[in-house]
């Protein structure tokens, strides 16, 4: 599966744009650097919906001449961009949407920015479909699942064919495929990334996410499709966030190890794995103690489960016959789907109240290394709770199982502590590195 | 089924499944319980939360 010789590994986001902007490189020859990797690696990863050439060099042509008349749109320009197939690009199918779907008209408005700031939109990756996992594997190993449901955006970024990818999570979906394929992400708080133009599965629930190769990668292009939009009424009145993570300033994070609810529900390796990430932050000046959770804090679980009715509701007028699967949320009455958000609401008080003395909270991302085949595509019980609740929470490097798959650690921060969760991030990331490429890639 | 006072898994699960039969005219295999399973206990588990008049179902 290895790329021709000097081109098996994508740079980064912000070593792209840079070559770019210095004239080292031009936007065409970064689309063809990620088209020379796609033809290495997709026979074997299988992570592309829909990837069409012309169109995608048509926009690197474009940004070519712009950049040689000294115009660059934004911050990425010329930086190639994978996206999961459930957001709409204008011009393309949704394949979630099923055979024959539609053309759709417009972007997403997370895509759209993506072109404003200069993205190269390379194409569309893989999801499950009609309840069935994609054929994408694991870059670290092909006979393990890369992670659902951002299947293909996990795969790609793992396999160093692309810097970034746009991903989603209403349980796990975006962390998850991330850990599993050793590279960083991250889950915003609930609404700071514009929902409008990705298909929703449930509304209260779906954040748009970003994996990529590291938190300085991600503070980039978070800065750039960030920022409050009126065609989504959920999402922040808040200015786009920063590019800059300025380390310099950023003091040792204040950490809590969580101590009850997680470990239980996590192979001891994944644990051991928290454990040594923990020394590591302690011996570099880290503040690192326990934290313990709310006995009731599975309660979360159960009123998460209730919410997903909106899924229900949300496809009740596009099946036909029995539902598969048959949940029963369609006959709970709606006062239990009002108590289950008063729950919610509930929580966000007493857990944020954590946050007034810690800076993130530390737990497995996943309960441990990606399952060996396709069927399985990981279970979400680490993230969901975060994602109900609207927290942000990001990936980092969680080392290697001890049969060589990628672990991933997860970090929590209050709601609306995005930059600075990234920051705390990247200070992590100095002490815990990143992983490097997949041996099958590298 | 009403939120209070609260419902035993077992109570939800046999609600639950009257409905599905009522619905769909299936029989309610195994898999299809333990599915069904899940909700109820979920309904059970939130059913038992008394929450002071303060808190609202925020969407955000």
């Amino acid at each position: 599966m290895k790329g021709a010789s000097g081109n098996r590994l994508s740079p980064g986001v912000r070593a792209i744009a840079g070559a770019v902007a210095r004239g080292e490189t031009t936007p065409e020859q970064a689309l063809e650097d990620v088209l020379e990797r796609v033809d290495a690696t997709e026979p074997f990863i299988h992570a592309w919906t829909l990837l069409d050439r012309d169109v995608a060099r048509e926009q690197a042509r474009t940004l070519t001449l712009e950049a040689k008349s000294g115009r660059f749109r934004g911050p990425l320009h010329g930086v190639p961009v994978a996206v999961k197939d459930e957001f709409h690009i204008a011009g393309m199918p949704t394949a979630f949407r099923g055979p024959g779907a539609r053309i759709e008209p417009a972007d997403a408005t997370v895509v759209r920015r993506l072109r404003d700031a200069g993205a190269i939109i390379v194409g569309k990756t893989t999801m499950p479909i009609g309840g069935q996992n994609p054929p994408t594997r694991n870059p670290w190993n092909l006979e393990h699942t890369p992670g659902g449901s951002s299947s293909g955006s996990g795969a790609v970024v793992g396999a160093r064919v692309v810097p970034v990818a746009v991903a989603e999570q209403t349980g796990g979906s975006c962390l998850r495929p991330a850990a599993f394929c050793g590279v960083s992400a991250i889950k915003p708080t609930y609404g700071r990334i514009s929902r409008y133009g990705c298909f929703p599965f449930s509304w209260s629930r779906d954040t748009v996410g970003l994996i990529g190769l590291d938190m300085a990668d991600l503070a980039l292009v978070l800065s750039a499709v960030s920022g409050y939009d009126p065609l989504d009424p959920t999402s922040l009145h808040e200015p786009p966030l920063s590019p800059e993570l300025r380390l310099d300033d950023v003091r040792p994070p204040r950490l809590g190890v969580v101590r009850n609810w997680f470990p239980e529900r996590s192979e001891p390796y994944m644990n051991e794995a928290v454990e040594a990430a923990a020394e590591k932050l302690a011996a570099a000046g880290a503040t690192v103690e326990d934290c313990l959770l709310p006995e009731d804090f599975d309660v979360l679980r159960h009123a998460g489960q209730l919410v997903r009715a909106e899924a229900e509701a949300m496809h009740a007028g596009r099946r036909e016959g029995v539902p598969s699967p048959i949940t029963g949320l369609e006959f709970v009455p709606a006062t239990y789907f009002v108590q289950a958000r008063r729950i919610r609401t509930w929580m966000i008080g007493r857990l944020s109240r954590i946050f007034d003395e810690l800076d993130g909270l530390i737990t497995p991302t996943a309960p441990g290394e990606a399952p060996r085949g396709l069927e399985n595509n990981g279970s979400p019980a680490l993230l969901d709770p975060w994602t109900f609740l609207g927290f942000p929470a990001i990936n980092l490097n969680g080392g290697l199982s001890p049969a060589g798959l990628p672990l991933g650690i997860q970090m929590v921060a209050g709601p609306g502590q995005d930059h600075a969760l990234l920051q705390r991030g990247a200070w992590a990331e100095r002490v815990l590195g990143v992983l490097p490429p997949p041996p099958l890639i590298a | 089924m009403l939120l209070k006072p609260p419902v035993t898994k077992e109570e939800a699960l046999a609600w639950l499944i009257e409905q599905a039969q009522r619905a769909y005219g299936i029989e309610i295999t195994p898999e299809i319980e333990a599915r069904l399973a899940l909700t109820a206990e979920a309904m059970a588990r939130v059913s038992e939360v008394d929450l002071d008049e303060d808190i609202e179902p925020l969407l955000l």
